[in-house]
């Protein structure tokens, strides 16, 4: 029986901090997350944003590919959203 | 090169940051030209390694090493070091960072090797360079006599736009994490992907 993770994603750059919870399914691939939190970033596609964690390391494409299982192993709960477009 | 997309916007703080707190009061006025600069670059040093024991803590791989030159004649108005791809540490730039003589009033400047160019090139301000100087007869840009490189400045302007991103009781660790680091981090697929590629064609 798989776990139910919550993830959490901030931006550095915006009006207020704000923290996003995200519920997700252990076995669910990390990319479906990653798509929904461009909608809520309103952002288009998953190539306008890196996904890093707060200690620095910034997901490879690949890693958008494991389960969100296998990312919290390795990487934790804790997510930056990195929007390319905000670094200017 | 300032996108609206940070109209309004400010810098919100991060986990990171909370292990790294901003300078006290008092050292808001010693920049480099102050009698106590020396001091203030020790502190800078310990605010560094606080971030690095951080790192630390939570297992994350090393991303840069950074260190005051002490050869200019103002000591620590130069910051020598490099930046890597922890996933692939074998992608690794030289980085320079440059205080002005009213730091920490006005934000650092960070300077990254040319070749970056190829692969972070609209992110790059190609003609703000380190050294500034340009050869008048080849109008090439002068190597730093250190590397024997060319070191181009990474865009900065979110530092200028975002409300907070720089104050006057910020240091040199706060600028690698809102400056190095975010502009690293927002690249850092692109140089991946197009550094395998220049590796897959010289093959």
């Amino acid at each position: 029986m798989s776990e139910n993770i919550t993830l959490r994603f901030t931006t550095r750059v915006g009006i207020k901090k704000e923290v996003i919870p995200f519920p997700a399914d252990e076995s669910l691939p990390f990319i479906d997350v990653v798509q929904e939190i461009c909608k809520k970033v309103n952002e288009k596609n998953v190539n306008s944003l890196n996904i890093a964690t707060p200690a620095g390391n910034v997901l490879m494409k690949s890693d958008l590919f494991k389960s969100v299982g296998e990312i919290k192993e390795e990487f934790g709960i804790d997510f930056e959203i990195i929007i390319i477009g905000t670094v200017g | 090169m300032v996108p609206d997309i940070n109209k309004g916007k400010a810098w919100q703080i991060g986990i990171a940051e909370l292990h790294v707190p901003p300078f006290a009061l008092q050292w808001e006025a010693i920049g480099p030209k102050h009698p106590l600069w020396i001091e203030r670059i020790k502190l800078e040093i310990t605010l560094i390694h606080k971030y690095i024991d951080y790192l630390c803590s939570e297992k994350s791989k090393p991303w840069f090493y950074i260190k005051p030159d002490t050869s200019p004649s103002i000591k620590g108005i130069v910051w020598r070091g490099n930046i890597l791809v922890p996933a692939k540490p074998e992608i690794n730039f030289d980085i320079v960072i440059v205080l002005n003589l009213d730091y920490p009033k006005v934000a650092p400047r960070a300077f990254v090797e040319e070749r970056l160019i190829g692969l972070a090139g609209q992110k790059i301000y190609v003609k703000n360079r380190f050294p500034s100087e340009q050869d008048p007869r080849t109008g090439e840009w002068v190597k730093d006599p250190q590397t024997g490189k060319s070191y181009v400045m990474i865009c900065h302007d979110h530092i200028a736009e975002l409300e907070g991103a720089w104050t006057p009781n910020l240091g040199i660790v706060h600028f690698f994490i809102r400056e190095v680091w975010y502009w690293f981090a927002a690249m850092q697929n692109q140089i991946v992907d197009l550094y395998n590629q220049q590796v897959d064609f010289s093959k």
